[in-house]
C-alpha cells in the first residue's frame, strides 16, 4: 500500500475534509477487517482516513428519533453499553460474539457493515431494527439510507468513494422490545458465522402479535425474513420453541438457498440460531 | 528407579528461555537482520498442475530494490527429495528449488530476491504468469487410477508392500465375527505459530544456515548435495524454534535460501506467510485405510487384515516411512494370531506430505482404534473390557521381528484411566434422544522411541568441566519449544551431581556439534539423546572423582560431587569443581573432557489410553467436548509440567485432527483451507479440562526410566472422540474430521458410513 495522505479526523469538519482528498480513499476504523485486506490484496495508492481518534463517532444516545449509535462504536462498547443493553439487546448480543475479545476492542460496528461481508454479526440485528445509517459526503452533505439498502452484496456498498458512515439511528418503535441474537459458526467462541440471525417481537396475553426476523450467512447479503416473521404471529410463547415452529425457520433456510451445497446443513443449523433468538427474546419478556 | 534422592530428574524445572521468551527477547530467525541482508520471497503456483509457458518478470524486475529474480532456469537443474536425511539415502527425487512444472497450487515457481521483505513481496504480485494447464490428479481414487496421467515419471502409486504374519484368511474364515471399517483421515496444517524461517549467508568461503530446524546435519547433507559445496563449507545452526510439530523437519527453506546466499553473496533472509505454510511447506500425510478384525464370539481378537493408503501429495517425500511407521505400530498393541498389512503410497497434485507429529500413529490408530471399539458395539461388549482381553503384555515380541516391545504400561493406562474418567458410570449413562446426545470413547495407542530396529541409532555428546567450575555439554540437540534444553540440563545436572545452574547445553551446530544425522525426529530424543547425555555426564563424573581421589588422597568411594565441587562422605565440600580443573591443569592430568557416543539397545513401545466424554448438538453438529483423560505409560517424567504441557497440547491437536482440521483439497487440486480463518483448530473456549494419569513404571533402557510423549500425546484423542461422537449418535462416522456438515448428514441418512466421493 502506498498512502498518498494520512488523514486523522477528530471532528465532522476534517472528515469532510479528508473525503474530499483527490483519488481513492481507504477508511480505516478498528483494522480489523481492513488490514486484512490490504495484505490480502494490495490498494495501490490510497488516502488513508484514519478513524482511530474520531470521538465525535463514538457514543450512543437516544433522543425523539430513537437510538444513535456512533459509527466507530467498538464491538466492546456496543456490548457493554446500558442503553443498546437494554434498548436494543440482539444488537448487544450480536457485537458480543463478533471474533475474539481482541477483535471486539478494536472492530467498529460501522467497519462491520462497511465491510459487507454476508457474514457480519451486527447486520441482522440493525436491519431487524430497520436501522438507517447517516452517511456524510465530501461535500459536507448527508443523506439517510437503510441499513438493508446500504450494503449491496459481499464486500459491496452503496457508499461512494467520498462517502462515509457517521451514525446509525435504530427508530423508536423498535426499541425495547425483547429480541434475541442467534449465531452457529464452526467452533464455540472466535468463529465466523455460518449461519447468524436476530428477532424483536411483541408480545400481547402470551401470544405473538409482531416479529421481526433478519438472517446472515444466507446468501451474499443479510435480508429481513417477512414471510416467516409473519408466520409466527399468533403463535403462542409455549409454542416458539418447539419443533413444529423451528421447522418453519428450516423452510425459510431453503427458500433463501436454494440448491447450495450447505443447504442440508444450514436448514438443520437454523433451528439452533432460532431457539436461541427465542431464549433470550422469552428470558427478556418475562423480565419486564 | 532411583527414588527421592533425586535433585533435578522428577521436578518441574522451569523452562530456561521461559523469561526470554515472555519478554520477547527471545530472537527467531524471522526477527534476524545482518548488514547488507536481502529478502527472498517466493510465488507460488496459482494451479494445482501446469507446465510454465512463459513469465513476464518486466514489472516485477522494474520493482524499486529487486535485485534478482529466478526462475527455473536460474537454479540447480537436481532433483532431490527433502525426506531423505543419511548421506546414502536416495528416496524418489523429484522436487527442484524453482519448477517450471508445478505439481500442487502453491508450488515454487519463482524467488524474489529483494532489499526489502515488502519490496519482494510487491514484485512477486508482479509477475505474470502463462500456464498450460495439465490435468490435475486429486484423491486416492484418482491416483490409483491407471489412466490418470503420471504426475512424475515413477508414476502415481509407486510405493506398494505387504507384511503379514500368520494366515489371515484362513483364520478370519473361522472367526465368528469380522468388523471391516474404512476411515480417512484429513490433510493435517501444522500450524506452529512461527511460520517458516531460514537465514544464510556465504562469508569466506563458508555458507552459515540458520534454521529452527529438527535436523540440522541433514539440513546439510542436503545442501552439499543440491549446490555440490562440500560438507565442510557448510554450517547449519539451529535458531531458537516458535513450534514445528514436524513441519519443519523436512528442510523446505534450506537449501532454497542457502543457494540464494551463496549465489548473491549477501545474507539472505527466507520466511513464509501463513498461506505458504500450508501450501507450500508441508502437510500431514492423509490416509484411507481399510480395516477387518476378525474376532471369536467372546471377544478375542484373531486376525487382521489392514489396507491402507498413504497420500503424499506432489512429491514424494516420505512415501515410504509413513507406509512402513504405520505397519510398525499396528503390529505392536494387540495380540491376534495374524495380521496382513498392505500400504501404498500415492501421489496427487495437492500439498506435499510429510512429517508430522505422530508420523503416521494418528493415522493408524484412528483406523484401528474406530474398528476396536465399532467391534465392541458388534459384539454388544464394553470397549474397555474388549481392549483388556487383547493389549499386548511387559515381555511381548514384535511380531515382525522388530524391537522387543520393552515395559507395557498399557494395562495400568486403560485400568487407571477408565477409573478417573468414571466409564463404568458414563458407558450406563443413556445417550438421550433429544436435541443434545451424550456418548463416551476410549482409544488404546503405541508410539515408539527413537530408530533403534531400523535406523543408525545413536546419540553423541561432549562435556567439558570448565576452569570456573561450570560443565559445558555440547550435542546436536534441537528443542523445538518443548523443552528439550531444559530437561537434558536436568539429567545432566543429575547425573554429574552439580547444580543445574552449572550446566550450560548448547544446541545443534554442524561445524562443532558431535555428527548425529537423526536430530528431533521420532520421540528418540529424552530416550536416546537424554540416556546418551546421563551415561556422558556419569563418565565426566567419574573421571572428576578419580583426578580428586588424586589430588586430595582420599579413597574415590568416599567422595561426591556436591553440586559445586568434591566431597566427603559427612558432605563438607573438600575441593571445589574450579580447583580440581586448576590442579589438573598443573598436574597436567588427562582433560576432564568426555567424548561419549550411546548406541540405543532398545526401542520400547510407549503406550496410552486416551477417553473422551462428548456432548453432541444434533441440531448444528458442534460437538462440546466435556471431558478427556489422557492415561500416558511414561516410564518416568523427568520434568512432570513440560510432560502435562505435551499432553495438554497433544491433545488440542488431535482433537482438531477429530473435529476441525482439514485443508481440504477439493476434486481440481484445488485447497479450500489456506488461512486459519478458513482452517479452524481447538482454541482455548473449546478446549476441554483435561486429566493426566502418568503410569511411572519405569524402562530400563530410558533415562531415568523415561520413555516418549510429545508424540504420543497427539494420536488417541482423535479416535477416541469419533468413538464418542458415534455412541452418542449411534452413527458411524469414519471421516476425519467429524465436522459439523458430516455429523448433521450422518443423523441425516442413518449411518454417517463413507459415501464414495465424498472427500478426496
Amino acid at each position: 500500500m502506498n498512502a498518498s495522505a494520512v488523514f486523522r479526523p477528530r471532528s465532522r469538519q476534517e472528515l469532510v475534509e479528508a473525503l474530499g482528498a483527490a483519488g481513492r480513499k481507504l477508511i480505516i476504523a478498528g483494522g480489523t477487517d481492513a488490514v486484512i485486506r490490504i495484505r490480502r490484496h494490495d490498494p495501490g495508492a490510497v488516502a488513508v482516513i484514519d478513524l482511530s481518534r474520531a470521538h465525535f463517532m463514538k457514543g450512543c444516545s437516544t433522543d425523539t428519533q430513537g437510538l444513535h449509535i456512533g459509527a466507530a462504536c467498538t464491538m466492546t462498547e456496543l456490548a457493554a453499553d446500558a442503553v443498546v443493553r437494554e434498548q436494543a439487546s440482539a444488537l448487544a448480543q450480536a457485537a458480543d460474539t463478533v471474533g475474539s475479545v481482541q477483535i471486539r476492542n478494536l472492530a467498529t460496528v460501522g467497519g462491520n457493515v462497511a465491510g459487507a461481508a454476508q457474514c457480519a454479526d451486527t447486520m441482522p440485528a440493525l436491519i431487524a431494527m430497520d436501522a438507517a445509517a447517516r452517511i456524510v459526503a465530501s461535500n459536507g452533505s448527508e443523506r439517510i439510507l437503510p441499513v438493508r439498502d446500504l450494503v449491496l452484496g459481499i464486500g459491496r456498498t452503496a457508499l461512494a468513494e467520498d462517502e462515509a458512515i457517521i451514525e446509525f439511528v435504530i427508530p423508536e418503535r423498535y426499541l425495547k422490545m425483547p429480541a434475541g441474537f442467534g449465531k452457529i459458526g464452526s467452533r464455540k467462541a472466535v468463529t465466523i458465522a455460518k449461519i447468524n440471525g436476530a428477532g424483536l417481537f411483541r408480545f400481547e396475553d402470551g401470544y405473538l402479535r409482531v416479529a421481526r426476523l433478519a438472517f446472515g450467512s444466507l446468501g451474499e447479503r443479510a435480508f429481513v425474513a417477512a414471510r416467516l416473521s409473519r408466520e409466527l404471529i399468533g403463535l403462542s410463547m409455549q409454542a416458539l420453541r418447539t419443533e413444529s415452529t423451528l421447522r418453519l425457520f428450516s423452510t425459510m433456510v431453503d427458500e433463501a438457498i436454494p440448491g447450495r451445497a450447505s443447504l442440508p446443513y444450514k436448514r438443520s443449523a437454523v433451528r439452533a440460531v432460532a431457539d436461541d433468538i427465542f431464549a433470550w427474546a422469552l428470558a427478556a419478556q418475562r423480565g419486564m | 528407579m532411583e527414588g527421592s534422592s533425586l535433585r533435578y530428574v522428577g521436578s518441574s524445572v522451569p523452562r530456561l528461555d521461559g523469561e526470554d521468551k515472555v519478554t520477547g527477547r527471545a530472537l527467531y530467525v524471522g526477527d534476524m537482520n545482518m548488514p547488507g541482508m536481502l529478502h527472498a520471497v517466493m510465488l507460488g503456483s496459482d494451479l494445482p498442475h501446469a507446465r510454465i509457458r512463459s513469465m513476464d518478470l518486466s514489472a516485477a524486475r522494474a520493482q524499486p530494490g529487486v535485485v534478482k529474480i529466478y526462475t527455473s532456469a536460474d537454479v540447480p537443474a537436481l532433483e532431490y527429495n527433502a525426506n531423505d536425511w543419511l548421506p546414502d539415502m536416495h528416496d524418489y527425487a523429484d522436487e527442484r528449488i524453482v519448477t517450471d512444472h508445478p505439481c500442487h497450487q502453491g508450488d515454487r515457481i519463482a524467488l524474489v530476491v529483494a532489499e526489502s521483505a515488502e519490496s519482494a513481496r510487491l514484485a512477486a504480485g508482479l509477475i505474470h504468469v502463462e500456464y498450460e494447464a495439465l490435468p490435475v490428479v486429486a484423491g486416492i481414487d484418482a491416483a490409483l487410477d491407471p489412466s490418470s496421467p503420471p504426475i512424475h515419471p515413477y508414476g502415481n502409486a509407486p510405493f506398494d508392500i505387504s507384511k503379514s504374519y500368520g494366515d489371515y484368511a484362513s483364520i478370519a474364515a473361522r472367526s465368528a465375527l469380522i468388523v471391516e471399517d474404512v476411515i480417512e483421515t484429513p490433510a493435517q496444517h501444522h500450524a506452529a505459530i512461527e511460520p517458516h524461517a531460514c537465514l544464510a549467508y556465504f562469508q569466506d568461503g563458508e555458507l552459515t544456515i540458520k534454521t529452527p530446524c529438527q535436523i540440522t546435519f541433514q539440513v546439510q547433507m542436503l545442501v552439499s548435495r543440491i549446490i555440490g559445496l562440500p560438507y565442510s563449507a557448510i554450517r547449519v545452526i539451529k535458531a531458537l524454534t516458535g513450534g514445528s510439530f514436524g513441519g519443519k523437519s523436512q528442510p523446505v527453506l534450506e537449501p532454497i535460501c542457502g543457494f540464494l546466499a551463496y549465489d548473491l553473496g549477501r545474507p539472505v533472509l527466507m520466511t513464509l506467510d501463513r498461506e505458504q505454510c500450508i501450501l507450500s511447506s508441508r502437510r500431514r500425510n492423509s490416509v484411507r485405510g481399510r480395516v477387518r478384525l476378525a474376532l471369536s464370539a467372546d471377544g478375542r481378537f484373531l486376525a487382521r487384515d489392514l489396507d491402507v493408503i498413504a497420500d503424499t501429495g506432489a512429491y514424494y517425500g516420505n512415501g515410504t516411512s509413513i507406509s512402513m511407521a504405520m505397519l510398525k505400530k499396528a503390529m505392536r498393541l494387540y495380540r491376534m494370531e495374524a495380521q496382513h498389512y498392505r500400504a501404498r503410497t500415492v501421489l496427487t497434485n495437492t500439498p506435499v506430505g510429510g512429517t508430522a507429529r505422530g508420523y503416521g500413529s494418528p493415522q493408524i490408530h484412528a483406523v484401528t482404534e474406530i474398528n476396536v471399539e465399532n467391534a465392541a458395539r458388534a459384539l454388544g461388549l464394553d470397549p474397555l473390557e474388549l481392549r483388556l482381553a487383547n493389549i499386548v503384555h511387559t515381555g511381548d515380541t514384535d511380531p515382525l521381528g522388530g524391537p522387543a516391545l520393552g515395559s507395557v504400561g498399557l494395562e495400568a493406562c486403560l485400568r487407571q484411566g477408565a477409573e478417573r474418567f468414571g466409564w463404568k458410570d458414563k458407558l450406563a449413562r443413556d445417550p438421550g434422544t433429544g436435541r443434545y446426545r451424550r456418548g463416551i470413547g476410549m482409544a488404546a495407542l503405541v508410539h515408539g522411541n527413537g530408530y533403534f530396529g531400523a535406523y543408525p541409532e545413536f546419540s553423541a555428546v561432549r562435556l567439558a568441566l570448565l576452569p570456573d567450575g561450570s560443565v559445558l555439554v555440547d550435542t546436536a540437540l534441537h528443542d523445538l519449544g518443548c523443552g528439550t534444553m531444559t530437561i537434558s540440563t536436568q539429567i545432566a545436572a543429575e547425573a554429574m551431581g552439580v547444580n543445574i545452574d552449572r550446566v550450560r547445553l548448547l544446541e545443534a551446530d554442524t561445524l562443532r556439534s558431535p555428527y548425529e544425522p537423526t536430530g528431533s525426529q521420532a520421540c528418540r530424543v529424552t530416550y536416546v539423546c537424554g540416556e546418551a547425555i546421563r551415561l556422558g555426564a556419569e563418565a565426566l563424573a567419574s573421571k572428576v572423582l578419580d583426578q580428586a581421589s588424586a589430588v586430595l588422597g582420599l579413597p574415590r568411594d568416599s567422595l561426591h560431587i556436591n553440586g559445586t565441587g568434591v566431597a566427603g562422605r559427612d558432605g563438607k565440600e573438600l575441593l571445589g569443581l574450579d580447583a580440581l580443573v586448576a590442579q589438573n591443569i598443573r598436574k597436567r592430568m588427562e582433560p576432564l573432557a568426555v567424548d561419549y557416543t550411546y548406541e540405543a539397545q532398545a526401542n520400547p513401545g510407549t503406550y496410552a489410553a486416551n477417553f473422551a466424554d462428548v456432548e453432541v448438538d444434533t441440531w448444528t453438529g458442534l460437538v462440546d467436548v466435556k471431558l478427556i483423560v489422557a492415561a500416558h505409560d511414561i516410564g518416568r517424567a523427568i520434568n512432570p509440567d513440560f510432560v502435562s504441557g505435551q499432553i495438554y497440547g497433544g491433545v488440542q491437536m488431535n482433537l482438531g485432527y477429530a473435529l476441525y482440521e482439514d485443508m481440504g483439497a477439493s476434486a481440481d487440486g484445488m485447497i479450500k483451507a489456506k488461512s486459519l480463518d478458513k482452517y479452524h483448530l481447538v482454541n482455548a473456549p473449546s478446549m476441554p479440562p483435561v486429566e493426566i494419569v502418568l503410569v511411572e513404571n519405569g524402562e530400563p533402557f530410558g533415562p531415568y526410566g523415561a520413555k516418549s510423549i510429545g508424540e504420543p500425546s497427539s494420536i488417541g484423542v482423535a479416535p477416541a472422540v469419533i468413538n464418542a461422537i458415534n455412541h452418542a449418535l449411534g452413527t458411524r462416522l469414519s471421516i476425519l474430521p467429524a465436522t459439523p456438515e458430516r455429523i448433521v448428514a450422518a443423523l441425516a441418512d442413518g449411518s454417517g458410513a463413507m459415501r464414495a466421493g465424498e472427500r478426496r
